[in-house]
């Protein structure tokens, strides 16, 4: 089961909404590489996870994603707080707008909503840890996207620390990989799934 | 766990939500290094050390301004009770 906290993980506070920015910052929810993606599939990977450390790993990064994509929600809402119609009219938040007004929908900038194709999990701890780095070293490539396109400090700040995070879980997961690696058959890693073959 | 920018920008020095963020951030740091070190008495003894703390810092925070999970009741019609995270006065 998962408990609540009523905070976010690191602040939110953006004085100017700017909807054009919201509907960059978007694809953070609902995008290929956002952090919806990234908790659906930690929080899935881990059932077929044969290591206790590494069950543990996706558990709490999985959860850290929740997190995450509270904050990202935060950015969106306030980026499109109090805002009139003449704000949107004619911005790249106009299509978003007639579809979900100035509600939270998991979609991806470019327009596509969220979709479960996007996560990765294939039962084997090896291919599921490479998953899982690459998804981690994605986002910080779309954090680093965002931090370009962003001329707001406000928006910045917490990008910043987001993209942070893709990193130590990148490094996290690179540690889960040896844990892993350390258990298979040190002459051929692939001689055996030890998610699904039994162990000779 | 003194230098880390909890985004207050350290103009909120005394910021209960703060305090809170600070040593929460430093649990689910050290959290995720232990999962895969489970052997590091150092990460350990921090851990335990942290935990500590946060307990204390939580009881303030939750005493002044409603409870942070769904183990309470906060009451939306009371001034204890914190905005939702997602606002910007929250923040």
């Amino acid at each position: 089961m998962w408990i609540y906290e009523k905070k976010l993980q690191y602040p939110v506070k953006i004085k100017n909404p700017n909807p054009k920015l919201a509907s960059a910052m978007i694809s953070q929810l609902g995008g290929p590489d956002g952090e919806l993606a990234a908790s659906m599939r930690y929080l899935h990977q881990r059932y077929s996870m044969p290591h206790k450390e590494v069950v543990s790993l996706l558990t709490d990064i999985g959860t850290e994603e929740l997190a995450h994509l509270e904050m990202i929600a935060a950015i969106i809402y306030q980026l499109t707080r109090n805002i009139s119609i003449d704000h949107i009219k004619g911005t790249k938040f106009e299509p978003y707008y007639v579809d979900h007004t100035t509600g939270m929908y998991p979609i991806a900038a470019s327009g596509v909503p969220f979709d479960m194709k996007y996560v990765g999990v294939k039962g084997d701890p090896l291919a599921d840890l490479a998953e899982s780095q690459a998804a981690e070293q994605k986002a910080r490539v779309t954090y680093d996207n965002l931090i370009r396109l962003s001329d707001d400090p406000d928006v910045t700040d917490p990008l910043r620390f987001l993209r942070e995070r893709e990193i130590v879980h990148f490094q996290r997961f690179g540690d889960a990989m040896r844990v892993v690696q350390d258990k298979l058959d040190g002459k051929n890693f692939y001689a055996f799934n030890p998610a699904f073959d039994k162990k000779q | 766990m003194d230098k880390f920018d909890c985004g207050c920008n350290n103009v909120r020095e005394n910021d209960l939500l703060c305090t809170l963020r600070q040593i929460d951030f430093a649990i689910v740091e050290v959290t995720l290094y232990l999962n895969v070190y489970p052997d590091c008495h150092e990460a350990k003894e921090y851990l335990k050390n942290m935990r500590e703390k946060r307990a204390k810092v939580a009881a303030e925070y939750e005493s002044k301004h409603g409870m942070l999970t769904m183990y309470g009741v906060c009451g939306e019609s009371s001034d204890k009770c914190a905005p939702w995270p997602w606002e910007y006065a929250a923040n």
